[in-house]
């Protein structure tokens, strides 16, 4: 019953609160759909956190989603155990560095004044979620070792039974290890609660970006003025250049 | 978001116009930055909805882990350990069927077996020989499992039991195994070695077996550690008998899920046997295979990375520009 409502119940609850609750955070409040940054508030914590947890997460990311669509790739990648190693060793990584960046950026959202007043709870919700999946999936990788080749093995079959709406849960609920479990509820709960939080800007990640070229933003106003005034609100000369 | 922290807000903002002759990138985005932090004051009650939903989703999926905690489930248990040896109904494998067992022995004797059979034995019990006897004396090997997990998997035989008592039939005591991995040529178990690891692979592309089981031996690397670990796994399944019944139809859930569409030839589980076998006996060439690849790997992994972002996008940064706006910010407030 249990295996029921965490594999069956909860992937397909996640699954539709994703589509419809990202559809209608778009379309009621386009401007939201964004991840809110706080660069501006503090950016150097915010550089050493970010890059390694966002490089982490987005290999990882596509590294799941690649034994999901070409299960075979990969068990005939794995085949020799250097390769195995070697893709383990790297996802491993990118896992760590996921979590490396992630407690960086959990100290600086907790220790700094500026970040702590743009803090939502749930901000603090998609920590709490982060943590889990990222901690379980390390544990899974180094406990249950060589993630890469069985995943592909069984639980391509249980993730495609879900999107085919024939669950199989068999295999997946036989499955000793908790720490799998964890990660897998964790992945699906992380799915379901993206329309609620900051998770969303992952849906309108700025592709166009790698390739646009600059572009000069023109101010219509008194630059002798802005200079001269003494006023906070109008900007004074800064003394670096 | 208040008025007072939008207009602090808004200052900075405003100090930062000055810099755009220079940098109208930054401002670029901070522009974009802006508009977003305005929108937001404006979804107050779209964000309490959020929250609440959120909250309540949150509290959902812990009480459902917490119950994934406490809950033993034996039917997952005897599957995971049971399963390769024992049916419930439908006859003797290398082990008995355990139908109706919880009827025929006593939980404390079921227990004190399961934990260790052959102290039982030792210990002079005559049922417990003649069981042994009667099996071929082929050891059942001992679980590590605690008091409480025994008897969730002995709830889970009784329940079965009463579900299917009249239709099992016991079989006839199989014949004695048949002992033809001990003549197998080198080839043989070469290739089985190189199925196991996958560097040959199994013609219905299976995954190899080196996914989640270990063996140590002699230029084998560490196995996965999701299943059992199979370097005693001829003896303890009783020889051939036990090994080619279960490679060629897995019982347990996820081995049968990976192999459902990509079944082993008789070729293939006979060279598997084989190896096993010789695994099995040359237990003192064993070399241990696994040397903590993946922390240290991962480490140096991470340390590369680190110095890697360091030099692409760090020393990009102009720390100058932002330090002196980050400052004055903090004075203007």
């Amino acid at each position: 019953m249990t295996s029921y409502l965490l594999f069956v119940v909860l992937p397909y609850a996640a699954l539709a609160i994703f589509l419809i609750g990202s559809i209608y955070r778009y379309r009621s409040n386009e401007f939201s759909v964004s991840s809110i940054s706080s660069q501006f508030l503090e950016g150097r914590k915010l550089f050493w956190g970010s890059q390694p947890f966002h490089w982490g997460l987005f290999i990882l990311f596509f590294g799941h989603l690649i034994a999901f669509l070409f299960p075979s790739a990969v068990i005939a990648w794995n085949g020799q155990p250097v390769r195995l190693l070697i893709l383990e060793i790297a996802a491993f990584t990118f896992g760590l560095s996921a979590l490396f960046g992630l407690f960086l950026l959990i100290y600086r959202r907790l220790t700094t004044r500026r970040i702590q007043i743009v803090t939502s709870k749930m901000d603090l919700v998609v920590y709490a979620v982060l943590l889990t999946q990222i901690i379980s999936g390390l544990l899974v990788a180094y406990h249950s070792r060589w993630g890469s080749s069985w995943f592909a093995a069984f639980l391509t079959p249980y993730l495609r039974s879900i999107f085919v709406f024939d669950p199989q849960i068999e295999a997946i609920s036989s499955v000793t290890s908790l720490s799998l479990k964890v990660h897998v509820v964790s992945a699906f709960t992380l799915i379901g609660i993206i329309p609620f939080t900051r998770f969303v800007h992952f849906l309108v990640y700025p592709v166009d970006y790698l390739w646009r070229s600059y572009q000069q933003v023109i101010w219509n106003w008194s630059r002798k003025h802005i200079r001269t005034s003494r006023k906070h609100s109008e900007g004074y000369k800064s003394t670096n250049n | 978001m208040t008025t007072k922290t939008f207009s602090k807000m808004r200052n900075i903002i405003v100090s930062l116009e000055w810099h755009s002759q220079f940098y109208p990138k930054i401002l670029y985005t901070l522009l974009e930055h802006n508009q977003t932090v305005i929108m937001k004051s404006n979804i107050g009650h779209i964000q309490k909805w959020i929250l609440r939903s959120g909250i309540l989703f949150c509290s959902m999926f812990i009480l459902l882990f917490s119950q994934l905690c406490i809950a033993q489930d034996g039917e997952a248990i005897f599957k995971q350990n049971c399963a390769a040896c024992h049916k419930v109904g439908g006859g003797r494998m290398v082990g008995p069927d355990l139908i109706g067992i919880t009827e025929k022995r006593p939980e404390e004797w079921l227990i004190k077996w399961t934990k260790s059979s052959q102290s039982l034995i030792k210990s002079g019990d005559a049922d417990a020989k003649a069981i042994f006897d009667e099996f071929g004396g082929i050891m059942m090997p001992d679980q590590a499992l605690s008091d409480a997990e025994i008897k969730s998997i002995l709830a889970f035989i009784s329940s079965k039991s009463t579900a299917s008592t009249a239709s099992a039939e016991t079989k006839p005591a199989d014949a004695a195994p048949v002992h033809s991995s001990e003549n197998a040529t080198p080839d043989v178990i070469e290739l089985g070695k190189n199925l196991f690891t996958g560097s040959v692979a199994f013609t219905s592309g299976g995954p190899a077996c080196l996914s989640c089981h270990n063996v140590d031996y002699k230029g084998v690397i560490a196995g996965g550690l999701l299943a059992k670990d199979l370097t005693t796994v001829y003896s303890r399944l009783g020889g051939d008998a036990g090994l080619l019944g279960i490679l060629g139809a897995p019982p347990f859930p996820a081995m049968t899920q990976a192999y459902k569409a990509h079944p082993l030839t008789e070729a293939e589980i006979t060279a598997l046997s084989a190896f096993f076998y010789s695994v099995d006996k040359d237990t003192v060439n064993q070399v241990a295979g696994f040397n903590n690849y993946l922390l240290f790997g991962g480490g140096g992994g991470l340390v590369g990375m680190l110095i890697l972002i360091y030099v692409i996008w760090f020393i990009r940064k102009k720390n100058s520009v932002k330090k002196d706006i980050y400052d004055r910010q903090l004075k203007s407030i």
